[in-house]
């Protein structure tokens, strides 16, 4: 069965921002003809509403709008866009944040998992209704930013509760949640199509312990400009996934799989100089981490973090203790000292800061590199473009 | 860090002007809708004017600009400005379709030239079809093709224009 073709997708994805507020009378979405050739969409009964947020004014906005397919092709099929929201980006760049249980015991992050609560009811008071499947329908789920993460979290709720194909369409998404999540997720959901601008740093976030699915971190780069740039996660503008994504096949558009943080990475200190501030270096450097710590004998350490509810900054305080024990091990010290010098440089610190291996020393590494790349990172999202 | 608080100025409509014709012949005397929306000023309600058409069918309205922070942050950014305008008849006939829509789209807070052009050309006449132009702003730090649904048959270099959701090439095959 057809997936939708790329401009679809990322036309439905920056529909769903116009659908938040309550729409003025004979109000009309303006979509692609291409959508509107398969796809048909009812303003006034197909929107559902969610919260996001803080523990205050959680006011019910319009979250997800839902499709009906009528072409040849999608008949039957159905299309969830779920749109981003700007409150939850504090939570995603928040050292202190928190995964929690997904509807199938995986873990994710608690904010994600909080605003697909908040309008599940609404989806599932849609998927009840008598003869909205037949035995070939596909769901689509599709969205930009955050919610590229909630279309996660509701494809993957709906292959569970309702036994549908579904297909995964996101763009410049955060990570979800955990390995756990990440593999089970890769395996529900049927086709997946996770987009991404070089550039975005949005996808570099949360750190590990999260992960992306697909698991063999296949993505489609959209734009393949390097370093770290706030414009290249919007979808208007350029590049603007809406732009990039302006193609009728997939196969026109580059596949790739990205460097995997289970890939093996050795660093060697005396190249430290070689690595930028770009997301590229950010997973690099986390996959040198990964390979350090198993070649250290810490793998069951990683395990066991990879599945705990721990704040991520736990979980590095956690990594700092086992990296000590592991400078410790005869030949290790090498590598070690090649990822902290790569860290530091990769942090904007001085290359000939003497490194040290103490527990101290290592957790302030690890700050300084999270820290530049979350928090200043943030900062720089949040200013002006 | 000033950037954090910075207040950025929101295109919510450039200047507007048109005129409006039924079979050739000016509409005298109607009332003209313009309605905006954006979630980065006051919480997303809808910004309704009025304006009349004169003696020649002719009408317009001011441009407005709006401040608001919500474009300053990396999320808030993708919010769109919702902008419409159009005209209500009271014709028995018609019973499924009592609005004409000039102008229907959604565009970023930024102001796009290509967009702003065409909204000082809103020349419609009720027995056009409506029809749906898609606009190549890519060059102006817009879309694409922005899809724009209006009775104004504009033609243009940047401009293809649907009809059912077919491209046609000339508007005679829709008349």
């Amino acid at each position: 069965m057809p997936a939708i073709s790329p401009l679809i997708a990322s036309d439905l994805a920056a529909a769903a921002y116009n659908i938040k507020g309550s729409l003025p009378k004979n109000y009309h979405l303006e979509l692609a003809p291409e959508t509107e050739k398969h796809f048909k969409f009812n303003l006034s009964e197909h929107i559902y509403t969610g919260t996001s947020g803080g523990f205050f004014c959680r006011q019910a906005t319009g979250f997800v709008l839902i499709g009906q397919g009528y072409s040849r092709e999608h008949k039957n099929d159905h299309v969830i866009a779920i749109r981003g929201t700007d409150s939850l980006a504090d939570a995603l760049t928040d050292i202190t944040c928190h995964s929690c249980n997904s509807d199938n015991g995986a873990s994710v992050h608690t904010g994600f998992q909080s605003t697909f609560a908040s309008f599940r009811s609404g989806l599932m008071a849609y998927f009840n209704q008598a003869g909205l499947f037949n035995g070939n329908t596909i769901v689509h789920c599709v969205g930009h930013s955050l919610g590229g993460a909630l279309a996660s979290l509701t494809a993957d709720w709906i292959k569970t509760e309702f036994k549908r194909n579904v297909y995964l369409y996101t763009f410049g998404a955060p990570r979800v949640g955990k390995k756990d999540y990440a593999i089970s997720n890769s395996a529900r959901v049927k086709k997946m199509f996770r987009c991404v601008h070089g550039a975005d740093p949005v996808p570099k976030m949360p750190v590990w312990p999260f992960y992306h699915a697909p698991i063999n971190g296949h993505e489609y780069i959209l734009s393949r400009a390097q370093g770290i740039d706030p414009k290249a996660h919007f979808m208007d503008g350029t590049p603007g996934y809406i732009n990039t994504a302006n193609v009728n096949d997939w196969e026109s558009l580059h596949c790739q799989a990205a460097c995997s943080v289970s890939q093996r990475v050795v660093l060697n200190y005396q190249n430290r100089t070689e690595t930028t501030y770009s997301s590229f270096w950010a997973d690099k450097i986390a996959a040198a981490l990964m390979t350090l710590m198993i070649d250290g004998g810490a793998a069951s350490i990683i395990a066991s973090l990879q599945a705990t509810g721990a704040t991520i900054g736990t979980v590095y305080d956690i990594m700092a203790r086992a990296l000590v024990d592991i400078s410790k091990i005869i030949g290790m010290e090498k590598q070690l000292k090649g990822v902290l010098g790569y860290m530091l440089v990769f942090a904007g610190k001085s290359a000939y800061i003497p490194i040290e291996f103490t527990y101290k020393f290592i957790r302030w590494v690890f700050t300084v590199t999270i820290g530049r790349l979350q928090k200043a990172a943030k900062l720089a999202l949040k200013q002006s473009n | 860090m000033f950037g954090l608080f910075k207040r950025h100025d929101v295109e919510m409509s450039p200047e507007v002007r048109g005129c409006i014709t039924d079979n050739g012949k000016p509409v005298v005397g109607i009332e003209v809708i313009r309605s905006l929306m954006y979630q980065g000023y006051e919480k997303g309600k809808e910004q309704v004017e009025y304006a009349l058409t004169d003696t020649k069918g002719r009408f317009s309205f001011e441009k407005k600009i709006i401040k608001s922070r919500l474009p300053g942050d990396i999320f808030g950014a993708n919010m769109p400005v919702l902008q419409s305008i159009y005209i209500e008849t009271d014709n028995p006939k018609d019973q499924d379709d009592h609005y004409y829509f000039l102008w229907s789209t959604s565009k970023s807070w930024r102001s796009i030239p290509p967009l702003s052009e065409l909204m000082l050309k809103l020349n419609g006449d009720l027995k056009n079809k409506k029809v749906k132009h898609l606009i190549d702003a890519s060059n102006f730090g817009g879309r694409q093709r922005h899809v724009v649904s209006s009775i104004c048959h504009w033609q243009g270099e940047l401009i293809s224009t649907y009809y059912n959701n077919e491209l046609i090439a000339s508007y005679d095959e829709i008349t």
